[in-house]
C-alpha cells in the first residue's frame, strides 16, 4: 500500500517547467533515492511532498489526503507533524544551544517540550551528541551538526522524512555513517524515507531509485 | 529585560537574541518613546497651562460673576437676589465693590484694581485667605515685587470721589499693607489690591452697595471640569436677573486666550503626528532589517511548520513588544520633561506675556490612550506592509534563495 500518490505532476516557476506531469507512488515505511542532474526536479518534487509549495497542476496524495485541498494552517500542521526534514545546510540557529534548536519544531506546533525530551535524550545518545545538546551549534564539527539536524527532523516522530542532500556537506565516512543513520532511524520511527543526492556512494546504500531528468521520471 | 521580553512568545526571543536586531529594536524604542513623549508633552503643556490658568481665574473671582449692566453699576444685595441665589442651591457668594485707581509707593505709581471685600464669603468663593485688619490693604504679589513694597510698609491710594474743596481732585489715603496676596495670574497680581468692603464704601461714599457679586455654584468638580455646569448656571442666573444684569463665567475676561489655546493643541497635536511617523519609519526599517537578517530562520520556521498566521502572530508580537515598552519609556521621559518644566528657570514662561509662570503637565488618560492607540495603529500598518513582502515569497523560493 503507498503513502504517497503522485499523479500527473506539474510545476512552473514562471516560464520554466521544473517537473512535467509524472505519475509517482512511495510507499509505507520505504526508504528511496532521488538522483539527478542539477535542475532535474529532483529537490523540486521532494519539497512539494514537503507541503512547502503547492503544484501548479497535478496532485499529491498523502495517506489518502490531497496535499491541494489543504489551506495554509492545515498544510503548516502537516508539515509540523507528518514530515521531517533534513537539509544539506543543517541551518542551526547560532543563539540557540542545540536543545532549543531541537525544541523548534516542538514549540512552533505547540507541543510541550518536555514530553519529547527523554526521546530526544535518547536520539542523542544514540548518535552520539548526547555531550553536544547543551552547547551551541558553533562548538560543534560538521558532522554532529547533522546529527543534531537529524534528531531536531525526528523529534516529532514524523512519518515521512525528507533529506535534500544530506551528505552534501560531509566527508565521504561521516556521509556514509549519516546514511546509515538515516535509514536505522526512519526503520525505528516506522518512517518513508526519501533522499535526493547526487552521490553515488549514498544512493547505492538504498534498495529504491528514482531517477530524474528534465522534469520527468526517468524509466 | 530579555527575559521580560520573552512573555510576549518563545519565538521572539529569537530575534532578540541577536545582539545586532536587539540594539536596532532597543534604538527603535528610544526613538518612538521620544516621539510620544513629545506628542503627549505638547498636548500636556496646553491642558497644564489652560487647567492652571482657569484655576487661577477661579481663585480671582469664583465661578461666576454678576454685575449691574445700568449706568450707575451700584446696586444692593437685597432679598429678591438672596432668594434667587436659595432657589438655585447657591451658597457661596461674596458681594463686593470694585473700583479703579492707583498706588503709590516708593516714589513710584501704578494704576490697580482696589476691591472692597468681605472677607470670610470671599474666602469661601476663591479660597483665597489673607488677614485684613480695617485700616489695611492687601496687596498682589507681583505689584509687591515691582514696587518693592513688604508687609507693613505703607502705600498710598488714590480715591475719586469726595474732595469736592479740591475741585474733584482725587483724594489720597495712606494704608497699612497687611498681607501679599498670589493668585497665579500675572495681571491680577500685579493689578489687584483688597480692603475691606464697609472701608472703601464709604471711602467711596457708596452705602452698602456693591457693583460686583462673585459667586460659586453647587459642585464639587475641579473648575477645569466643571465648565459646562458653570454655563449652564450662568443661563440660569441671567434668566432670573434679567436684562439690567451681566452674568460672566470666570474664564470670561480671558475666553479668547483660552480658545485660542485649545484650537492650537488640535493643530500641533496633528502636525506632531509627522514626528511618530518619521519613528515609524524607523520601524520600517527594523522590520526590513529583520526580514532580510532572519529571512533563513522565517523560511526555516516555515517549512518547520510556522503557518503564515503563526508568522503574524509572531510578528505582531515583536511590533506589540516594541510599542508597549516604547510607550512605558515614553512615560518615563514625560515625568522627566515635567520635573524639568518645574526645575530648569530656560524653560520658565515670561509672565508677562502668558499670565502664568510655570508651565506643569496635564495629560489626561483620554490623551494617553489616544496616542498610543494611534501609534499602535502606525505599527501594525507598517509590519503589515513588511508581512506582505514576506508573504509574497513562496518557502520553496525562500528556502532556495537563502540556502542555497
Amino acid at each position: 500500500m503507498s503513502l504517497i500518490k503522485i499523479n500527473k505532476l506539474v510545476k512552473k516557476f514562471g516560464k520554466v517547467q521544473a517537473l512535467s506531469g509524472f505519475d509517482l507512488e512511495f510507499g509505507h515505511e520505504k526508504h528511496y533515492v532521488i538522483q539527478g542532474a542539477s535542475g532535474s526536479g529532483k529537490s523540486t518534487l521532494l519539497y512539494l511532498m514537503g507541503g512547502l509549495d503547492r503544484p501548479s497542476s497535478g496532485s499529491i496524495v498523502i495517506a489518502g489526503q490531497d496535499l491541494s485541498s489543504l489551506d495554509d494552517e492545515a498544510l503548516a500542521l502537516y508539515r509540523n507533524r507528518f514530515v521531517g526534514f533534513v537539509f544539506q545546510f543543517h541551518f542551526l540557529l547560532p543563539t540557540m544551544n542545540c536543545l532549543d534548536n531541537i525544541f523548534l519544531p516542538a514549540r512552533i506546533g505547540g507541543v510541550e517540550t518536555s514530553k519529547i525530551k527523554p526521546q530526544i535524550t535518547k536520539l542523542a545518545e544514540h548518535l552520539e551528541v548526547a555531550h553536544c545538546l547543551l552547547k551551541y551549534p558553533f562548538e560543534l564539527s560538521g558532522g554532529e551538526q547533522q546529527r543534531i539536524n537529524i534528531i531536531r527532523a525526528l523529534s516529532l516522530r514524523p512519518k515521512l522524512l525528507l533529506c535534500d542532500e544530506p551528505t552534501g556537506n560531509l566527508d565521504s565516512l561521516n556521509g556514509q555513517r549519516v546514511t546509515v543513520l538515516l535509514k536505522a532511524l526512519a526503520k525505528e520511527f516506522g518512517a518513508t524515507l526519501v533522499v535526493v543526492t547526487h552521490d553515488d556512494k549514498v544512493a547505492s546504500q538504498f534498495e529504491n531509485h528514482i531517477i530524474m531528468r528534465d522534469g520527468k521520471i526517468s524509466p | 529585560m530579555k527575559k521580560l521580553l520573552l512573555i510576549f512568545g518563545p519565538l521572539t526571543e529569537i530575534f532578540i537574541k541577536d545582539k545586532s536586531s536587539f540594539r536596532f529594536a532597543v534604538g527603535i524604542i528610544i526613538g518612538l518613546a521620544f516621539s510620544i513623549c513629545i506628542i503627549l508633552s505638547t498636548i500636556g503643556i496646553m491642558d497644564g497651562f489652560d487647567f492652571t490658568f482657569k484655576r487661577a481665574l477661579k481663585k480671582s473671582v469664583g465661578d461666576i460673576y454678576i454685575y449691574s449692566s445700568g449706568r450707575e453699576g451700584f446696586y444692593q444685595v437685597d432679598d429678591k437676589m438672596k432668594e434667587n441665589f436659595k432657589r438655585l442651591g447657591i451658597t457661596d457668594y461674596s458681594p463686593l465693590v470694585q473700583s479703579e485707581s492707583f498706588l503709590i509707593a516708593n516714589e513710584e505709581t501704578k494704576g490697580v484694581i482696589i476691591r472692597g471685600i468681605d472677607p470670610l464669603t470671599f474666602k469661601a468663593v476663591t479660597t483665597l485667605s489673607f488677614p485684613l485688619a480695617n485700616s489695611d490693604v492687601a496687596i498682589g504679589s507681583e505689584l509687591a515685587s515691582q514696587l518693592k513694597i513688604k508687609i507693613n510698609d505703607e502705600v498710598v491710594l488714590t480715591f475719586v470721589s469726595g474732595e469736592n474743596e479740591m475741585n474733584g481732585l482725587p483724594v489720597l489715603k495712606r494704608f497699612r499693607v497687611g498681607a501679599i496676596v498670589k493668585h497665579g495670574i500675572y495681571q491680577k497680581d500685579l493689578r489687584l489690591v483688597y480692603m475691606e468692603r464697609s472701608k472703601l464704601q464709604a471711602l467711596l461714599g457708596m452705602g452698602n452697595r456693591v457693583n460686583i457679586i462673585s459667586l460659586n455654584i453647587p459642585s464639587q468638580k475641579e473648575a477645569y471640569e466643571q465648565i459646562n455646569e458653570i454655563s449652564l448656571f450662568q443661563q440660569k442666573l441671567k434668566t432670573l436677573f434679567g436684562f439690567s444684569f451681566s452674568v460672566k463665567p470666570f474664564w470670561n475676561e480671558y475666553s479668547s486666550l483660552i480658545e485660542a489655546v485649545q484650537i492650537e493643541k488640535k493643530a500641533i497635536s496633528l502636525t506632531l503626528q509627522t514626528i511618530v511617523v518619521i519613528a515609524i519609519f524607523n520601524v520600517l526599517a527594523f522590520v526590513i532589517f529583520l526580514n532580510e537578517r532572519h529571512s533563513r530562520s522565517l523560511f526555516l520556521f516555515k517549512a518547520m511548520g510556522l503557518s503564515q498566521k503563526g508568522l503574524v502572530k509572531i510578528w505582531f508580537m515583536l511590533v506589540s513588544v516594541i510599542w508597549f515598552f516604547s510607550c512605558l519609556l515614553s512615560i518615563l521621559f514625560i515625568q522627566a520633561v515635567d520635573w524639568a518644566l518645574g526645575h530648569f528657570s530656560f524653560l520658565q514662561l515670561p509672565s508677562d506675556i502668558y499670565y502664568i509662570g510655570r508651565l506643569n503637565l496635564l495629560i489626561d488618560q483620554k490623551n494617553y490612550i489616544l496616542v498610543f492607540f494611534i501609534t499602535l495603529l502606525w505599527l501594525f500598518l507598517i509590519s503589515w506592509i513588511g508581512l506582505r513582502r514576506m508573504k509574497k515569497q513562496p518557502i520553496l523560493q525562500g528556502l532556495r534563495k537563502e540556502f542555497a
